[in-house]
């Protein structure tokens, strides 16, 4: 398959000089929304940047859309270099989190702004427009005030009123992020459908690890203003590449490989690797031990009741924590292990990553 | 019921310092004037007590025409002007002055720290034959003689300019200030140009702060008597004049209320148009 590249960063960085003392600023007397980011985002690919509140995700996005200039590095939109080229002027649309629609157009209005500023002519607005309505299941609010819509019936307006422009690439600001838990589950499960549909790339910004798995085609996990892992959402849960992508993702299981007889690959030190499982991969054990599994004792601290699952806290033997979770089969909640028993664990060994970042 | 009979009470007598205020120092005088309106005068310039529509016939006289016109002219382009000047700058100080927004907004209110009529007399300095403008023309030779500027409707114009402008910049400024940026933002990620996005999104979410701006302007600038006084010479009369003139001069008190509260019923015709379209705005946005 050759992929086409939509949306390409070359060495991207955006800082700001600062005032600040030197130590808080690092090494030079700058502080780095974003540094050293190279991204390769396909034609037609959902793709996700992960990361927790002022990882420089959003300030990524902001270039790509021309909000703000990188201060250092390339950004190309097929092939096209962006430097020097105005928002209004990328082919580029941006889904915000606040919705932004324009509180004195009707619904209608708002969808038809990017065609009429263009000088579209007024049949093909009115053709186009509720066409991109029609897709957000919004043609019956053509007429109405934003204010007099719900949450989520605004972001099906800001998603239209991008999408009508027929972006190269449609760029999403955590867009559910207002939204309650529930319409936020539809609205992923819609906008991926969406994308599915249309073939566009987009270019998707969150800090819900779950969100980004659930709707992705490829991931990249960023920590203060770098990109840690670019990968699949398989890539990204089970093979993480760095302990912050570890933890962040899901939840994980550390243990100081110095801590362990567990043979390390040659060239990693056994002080600075560490050991991380997931809390499924851990089972209590039973019968003989086997080589391709590693054995750990441990004591029950806390047993947490979650409905679908059942969550076991565990002191090991060597003084760390480990959660396990195990499935809450029908009738497993009544013999649950009480605090203070003494069990054998055991984890698969090839379930266990050794993580050296 | 008790206590509710005891708590309204309580409600009166709280209320009624501000009642006898206003009552006595607005709705009575104000009342007075109307009354004076429908009144005659004697030949020694006093009120007698009467109720005729004389005094307002008296106004159709085509000798007052020229005074009315040329208020509403004088104020028309006054209000035109402040918009003129006032939004860009309301619109600096709202976008893009950054940090130094409170500084611009405190130097814009500081001349009301001072008394209008000082403010008014610093004009005569600046415009006057030996004033600071000739003064300084002539220095860099770009003049010979002294340019006459005090005593012209120029003069009138520039010093109604001066005196309300801040009255413009203010509302204007409290309606650009809470615009969402992220709206300007999405407007230009739509495609549009700044002229576009400044056309379509900022000027009609700042409409209000306009009409505003045009009310706190026009309507003073067509009762405003010091400023013609002072600058035009007291030749350019306008209603505010007129009134001074009548009231003082010709002691003709019943003619002179009419006209005051012709001017205040314009006036109050102004207002409740203004709120009829704020309204309505008001409804288009929500």
């Amino acid at each position: 398959m050759t992929s086409e590249v939509a949306v390409a960063l070359k060495d991207v960085e955006k800082s700001f000089e600062t005032r600040a003392r030197k130590e808080a600023a690092g090494d030079e007397g700058k502080i780095f929304a974003v540094r050293d980011v190279n991204l390769d985002i396909r034609r037609g690919e959902f793709f996700t940047l992960l990361g927790p509140s002022g990882c420089g995700k959003t300030t990524t996005l902001r270039m790509i859309a021309g909000f703000e200039q990188p201060t250092l590095g390339q950004i190309f939109i097929q092939g096209q270099p962006l430097a020097g080229v105005p928002a209004h002027l990328r082919p580029v649309n941006t889904v915000f989190q606040s919705y932004a629609l324009f509180p004195q157009m009707s619904v209608f209005d708002n969808v038809a702004f990017g065609l009429k500023v263009k000088g579209v002519a007024r049949d093909e607005i009115r053709r186009r427009a509720g066409e991109a309505l029609e897709l957000v299941r919004m043609s019956e609010m053509g007429g109405r005030r934003p204010s007099e819509l719900s949450g989520g019936q605004q972001q099906r307006v800001g998603i239209a009123r991008a999408l009508v422009n027929r972006p190269a690439v449609l760029l999403l600001d955590e867009p559910f992020g207002a939204l309650d838990l529930k319409l936020r589950k539809e609205m992923q499960l819609e906008i991926k459908n969406m994308q599915r549909q249309l073939g566009i790339t987009f270019i998707f910004v969150t800090h819900d690890q779950e969100e980004a798995l659930t709707m992705s085609d490829r991931i990249a996990v960023m920590n203060r203003g770098r990109v840690l892992q670019v990968g699949s959402p398989v890539d990204i849960y089970e093979r993480p590449s760095t302990r912050f992508g570890a933890d962040f993702i899901g939840e994980m299981n550390f243990i100081e490989a110095g801590r362990l007889a567990f043979p390390l690959p040659a060239g990693v030190s056994a002080d600075k690797a560490v050991l991380a499982f997931r809390p499924e991969a851990v089972k209590f054990h039973e019968g003989e031990e086997h080589a391709d599994r590693l054995g750990l004792d441990a004591v029950v601290a806390d047993t947490i009741y979650i409905g679908t699952d059942l969550r076991y806290i565990l002191n090991l033997a060597e003084g760390q924590r480990v959660v396990l979770r195990s499935q809450n089969s029908a009738g497993a909640g009544r013999d649950v292990l009480q605090p203070g028993a003494r069990v054998r664990l055991s984890v698969h060994k090839s379930d266990i990553r050794i993580l050296t970042e | 019921m008790r206590w509710l009979g005891r708590n309204r009470l309580l409600t009166l007598l709280m209320v009624t310092p501000s009642i006898v205020i206003v009552g006595v120092f607005l709705l009575v005088p104000l009342l007075i004037v109307v009354a004076y309106s429908f009144a005659e005068r004697d030949s020694y310039g006093g009120v007698v007590p009467a109720f005729t529509f004389n005094n307002y016939a008296q106004l159709l006289d085509p000798i007052y025409h020229p005074i009315m016109w040329g208020s509403l002219e004088l104020a028309a382009i006054n209000t035109l002007l402040a918009l003129a000047i006032g939004y860009p700058i309301a619109y600096f100080i709202a976008f893009r002055a950054g940090r130094w927004a409170p500084l611009l907004l405190v130097l814009i209110l500081v001349p009301f720290w001072i008394n209008f009529l000082i403010r008014i007399s610093a004009w005569i300095v600046l415009l006057g034959r030996g004033g600071l403008i000739n003064a300084t023309l002539q220095a860099f030779g770009i003049i010979d003689e002294p340019v006459r500027m005090l005593g012209t409707y120029g003069a009138v114009q520039v010093g109604l300019l001066y005196a309300f402008l801040p009255s413009a910049v203010l509302p204007i400024y409290a309606a650009l200030q809470p615009i969402n940026r992220t709206l300007l933002e999405a407007a230009h990620d739509l495609g549009a140009n700044p002229l576009q996005s400044f056309l379509r999104v900022t000027l009609p979410l700042s409409l209000s702060g306009v009409m505003a701006a045009v009310l706190f302007v026009f309507v003073p600038s067509m009762g405003v008597f010091a400023i013609p006084v002072l600058l035009g010479g007291g030749k350019e009369i306008i209603i505010g004049n007129l009134i001074v003139q009548l009231f003082l001069e010709f002691r003709n008190i019943p003619l002179g209320a009419a006209v005051s509260v012709i001017l205040l019923l314009a006036s109050s015709l102004g207002i409740l148009l203004y709120m009829r379209a704020l309204r309505k705005i008001e409804l288009a946005r929500s």
